[in-house]
């Protein structure tokens, strides 16, 4: 039996696989770059392990974990420290601070000032 | 004793006599009353040890009927000036015991004595109000002496704090002075304020009515608007005036005394977040966000019993006297009307008028319609309203709370009437009507075009979700400026107390003017 020393292939279709061939190598990498990006900024910690509490909240829950465990209830120290963590919700913080210093006397708050003008 | 040691003794003695002013008998009669006299009344409203009488040995000078035969030193009111809380005021207390408290030349000199001198030394006139009304033996002096009094009430208006106490009747001439004063105070059961009597409503329309029904404390603090407070007794009348006076400033020249609170300025309340009910049409106490906001949740009510769906009162916030006007959901769904319109407006012009910022919360849904409402003057009377925002110069902070639709939207101290600082909640609809109305104008015939009406339902309903999703919000008024920001409800306290803070050196002016030509 004869083997053939040379097989006869469509040049175009040979280009066409290769082809085909390098796009989904680089469609294959972009998405384990993009899943390892996601990784290393974080983004699957957040979704899957929750907020991270801010300074006021990480405040409140130490203040709140110190008066009952004062009263020796760690069960409520425990309880109000999850409602602050997770139950509050999401807030719009203010600062609760008014940096303003009164000054009543100066001549600008003048009553009289805001009568009705003479002609 | 010497001569000099005689002359001490009478003066002792004739002021004794002058202190019992009708004398026991007529002393015990008003006791029996339930009813105090002027001056145990003054002795309750003032500073222990602080009043001092001025023209106690005054005496009528009439001669018609007999009058000359009998004289009474202090004919029948005592007047002077003492302190509440250690703040100056003048007083008047009218004396039952002495020819039934009638107003005669020299009591309204008397009057007239203290209230030029108020208004010389800034302070507030306070008058007890207890009189039978003029002096008949006196003729025309006595009306005189009325239109004297009244004179100088139109004077002193918007220059110093008047209050009224009405503590027996006040009948005919007489109520007018209470009713150009800035407060008035009723005591149920013993006070009376009428023009005419029931004797001549009886004659004139033959309709037959009591002096309670006609013009007592509950008719005139709930129907009528005449009265600002009432009080069930004379006790606890003496002790609501004290309490107003510390929301007030002693003239116009000067700011309400600043009282010290423990209460932070940075406390939230949670609650306020979802105060709000889901449902639009459902309603919800406005009380309990002024009480949430204010400084120990301490609320003086103005005209509690009156337009009950507007509230109006004082409170303070950060330590500040404010004057609070805010639409009560709970009543009438809020809507303005003819009496909530001249309740708000009166006020808002006397905060203005003596330097108290105003905080109003607006939840609003439009004014009430209806023919009662029209053929009443609802457009004057809200104009009223309007007018008075628009004419303010003192500091205005204004919140919207849910709705605030069309022209009531205006009128609540918006942005254009030169509101200072504008917040909104993220439940409020700032529109020009509710969606229910705008998808009929704006698609009714669509709907009506169809004539299944589950599809017409439907359109409706598609579009009442478009047009809540576009207007009924906040964020088209933030948008365009009109509103300063959108605040979290339970953050409000604290953004209205710093608001008051930045405004606290505010000045406006108003044009040159004889004066304005307000809608009335």
């Amino acid at each position: 039996m004869m083997i053939p020393l040379s097989i006869s292939v469509d040049p175009w279709a040979l280009t066409l696989i290769a082809v085909s061939v390098v796009f989904s190598a680089l469609i294959i990498l972009f998405i384990l770059y993009s899943i390892s990006g996601a990784m290393f900024t974080g983004k699957f910690k957040r979704t899957f392990s929750g907020r991270k509490p801010d300074a006021e909240t990480a405040a409140a829950i130490a203040l709140a974990l110190e008066k009952y465990r004062e009263a020796g209830d760690d069960a409520a120290a425990i309880a109000v420290a999850l409602h602050l963590y997770l139950g509050a919700g999401v807030h719009d913080i203010e600062p609760g601070i008014i940096s303003i210093t009164r000054s009543e006397d100066s001549p600008w708050r003048n009553k009289a000032l805001t009568f009705r003008k003479k002609a | 004793m010497s001569i000099q040691e005689k002359k001490i003794e009478e003066l002792v003695e004739r002021r004794s006599g002058a202190r019992l002013g009708g004398g026991q008998k007529r002393i015990d009669a008003q006791h029996a009353k339930n009813k105090l006299t002027a001056r145990e009344r003054l002795a309750l409203l003032l500073d222990e040890g602080s009043f001092e009488e001025f023209d106690m040995f005054v005496q009528h000078r009439c001669t018609n009927f007999g009058m000359d035969a009998a004289h009474i030193d202090g004919d029948g009111v005592v007047t002077g000036q003492g302190t509440i809380d250690g703040r100056l005021v003048f007083v008047f207390a009218q004396d039952f015991t002495v020819n039934g408290g009638s107003l005669s030349k020299t009591m309204s000199e008397k009057i007239c004595k203290v209230m030029d001198m108020a208004v010389r030394a800034g302070a507030p006139v306070i008058g007890l109000n207890d009189s039978g009304g003029a002096r008949i033996q006196e003729g025309i002096d006595a009306l005189a002496g009325y239109g004297e009094i009244f004179e100088r009430n139109i004077l002193a208006s918007g220059v110093v704090p008047q209050i009224s106490l009405i503590m027996g009747p006040c009948a005919g001439g007489a109520v007018y002075s209470p009713a150009l004063t800035d407060f008035t105070l009723m005591v149920k059961d013993t006070s009376y304020m009428f023009l005419t009597g029931p004797a001549v409503v009886k004659s004139v329309t033959g309709e037959t009515v009591t002096q309670e029904e006609l013009g007592g404390a509950a008719v005139h603090s709930s129907k009528s608007g005449v009265a600002h407070f009432s009080a069930d007794t004379e006790e606890d009348a003496i002790a609501q005036i004290r309490r107003l006076l510390s929301f007030l400033p002693q003239n116009n020249m000067e700011t309400a005394p600043f009282r010290p609170t423990a209460d932070p300025v940075s406390r939230t309340d949670d609650a306020l977040n979802s105060i709000i009910p889901d449902n639009p049409n459902k309603a919800y106490d406005m009380y309990a966000v002024i009480r949430s906001i204010v400084d120990d949740g301490d609320f003086f009510e103005v005209h509690k019993a009156f337009a009950k769906n507007i509230i109006v009162g004082f409170a303070h916030m950060g330590g500040r006297s404010v004057g609070v006007v805010a639409n009560q959901p709970a009543v009438l769904a809020g809507v303005l009307d003819i009496n909530a319109s001249r309740k708000a407006s009166r006020f808002v012009r006397f905060c203005d008028a003596f330097n108290i910022p105003l905080l109003t919360l607006v939840d609003v849904p439009g004014f009430l319609c209806g023919t009662q409402q029209e053929y009443g003057a609802i457009i004057t009377n809200g104009a009223k309203l309007l007018y008075a925002y628009g004419e303010a110069t003192v500091p205005k902070v204004t919140v919207t709370l849910r709705k605030s639709y069309g022209g009531a939207h205006i009128v609540m101290s918006c942005k254009q009437l030169r509101g200072d600082i504008n917040y909104a909640w993220p439940s409020a609809e700032i529109a020009v009507m509710g969606a229910d109305g705008a998808v009929g104008v704006l698609y009714g015939k669509e709907i009506k075009a169809e004539t299944d009406p589950e599809k017409q339902a439907a359109i409706a309903g598609e579009k009442k979700n478009e047009y809540n999703e576009l207007f009924c919000n906040p964020y088209q008024a933030a948008t365009k400026g009109y509103i300063e920001d959108v605040i979290e409800p339970r953050n409000t306290r604290f953004r209205a107390v710093r608001a008051f803070e930045v405004l606290a050196g505010k000045r406006q002016e108003m044009p040159a003017k004889k004066h304005d030509n307000m809608p009335l």
